[in-house]
């Protein structure tokens, strides 16, 4: 019973259940992205018109950068189109990925678009770079 | 079994500790805080001598500096460095720029930082460290990186310019900008001790050569 506790408690600490940490960066065409960055989109999850949803996209640094887990990630949306709650929060996953979570509430169903900026930051060991690239996400809601 | 439960307890604590980065409070430490400023000579773009001990008997604020640097760039041109060093050195208070940065690497060269000081209107000179030995002594680590020195020649303030660690003054931590370097010198006009001494600064590496 300690033991089986025990690492429940290890897998806990690794913020991963089961799932294999991968450092690889991801393919396929980012939504945004440079030499040193990369932004995908990033699990969803059902959304429905009335409720509270989230969008989320995933941070890669690239190359020798790592995401600088000291900058205020935010995003700043778009107010011509749909309203998010605040500016989103951001989690670490390693020193290379973090992902964005987005929450908004669509009035209607269809196709919601979620669009701002997403202000980010990287380093190596040589720069720091500051990014604030323009996101436009699909949602689908119900 | 009581063993087992502090142990998760302690992991419990760390996997909330680390699920966001939003509202954590940055721990803070410095070398020299409290104790006399390290003494220095060092050269400014223009060739000239600065040292340290000729400001004896004066307020001193030390500004680590890299024009390359993005936290700077923002820092100089809308966040706290905006005009804040203008403002103070009309009120009698020195202040020097220290560029650690080693040859070759970013923000280091000379023309450079003389355009960042037109384009930023700094009217304090840019001091060049090149072999990183000030910047050591003082324990910078960032830059911006500011050092608050008082007219007793002892360090004050060690840390950051602001709790907005997007250098824009956009992000404060608890909500509320606070320039921590203002902060000091009010404390310090006002005879009263520096409530806020060390914070953890923010911004890129100190480009260090070794």
């Amino acid at each position: 019973m300690a033991r089986e506790l025990l690492v429940f408690a290890l897998v806990a600490a690794s913020g991963c259940g089961g799932c294999k940490k991968s450092e690889s960066a991801p393919t396929g065409t980012p939504l945004a992205g440079k030499a040193f960055y990369r932004v995908d989109p990033g699990p969803t999850s059902p959304c429905a018109s009335g409720s509270t949803c989230e969008a989320r996209v995933v941070l890669t640094a690239l190359g020798d950068y790592h995401v600088n887990k000291e900058y205020p990630f935010k995003f700043v949306g778009d107010p011509a189109a749909v309203a998010v709650d605040g500016e989103g929060s951001f989690a670490l996953d390693g020193a290379k990925r973090g992902t964005l979570t987005i929450k908004f509430r669509p009035t209607a169903p269809g196709n919601a678009k979620v669009v701002g900026n997403f202000k980010l930051s990287v380093c190596s060991d040589d720069a720091c770079e500051i990014e604030s690239p323009r996101l436009e996400l699909t949602i689908p809601v119900s | 079994m009581r063993n087992l439960t502090k142990l998760l307890t302690i992991v419990g604590l760390a996997v909330a500790g680390s699920s966001s980065l939003a509202d954590k409070v940055p721990e803070a430490s410095s070398p020299v805080i409290g104790k006399p400023a390290p003494d220095f000579a060092l050269k400014d773009l223009s060739g000239n001598d600065v040292k340290l001990a000729a400001f004896k008997g004066k307020v001193v604020v030390l500004e680590w500096f890299n024009p390359g640097c993005p936290f700077v760039q923002r820092s100089h041109s809308v966040g706290s460095l905006v005009d804040t060093a203008k403002r103070r050195t009309k009120d009698g208070v020195t202040w020097l720029a220290i560029n650690s940065g080693s040859a070759g690497k970013q923000g280091a060269d000379a023309a450079q930082n003389t355009e960042a000081a037109k384009k930023w209107s700094m009217s304090h000179p840019i001091l060049r460290d090149e072999s990183g030995s000030v910047g050591k002594a003082y324990g910078a680590t960032n830059t911006p990186n500011m050092f608050v020195i008082d007219k007793t020649g002892k360090v004050v303030y060690a840390g950051a310019i602001d709790n907005s660690p997007d250098g824009e003054g956009k992000s404060p931590r608890g909500g509320k900008l606070v320039n921590y370097v203002d902060a000091a010198l009010d404390d310090i006009a006002a005879g009263r001790p520096v409530q806020t001494s060390v914070t953890k600064p923010y911004g890129c590496s100190v480009k260090y050569g070794s």
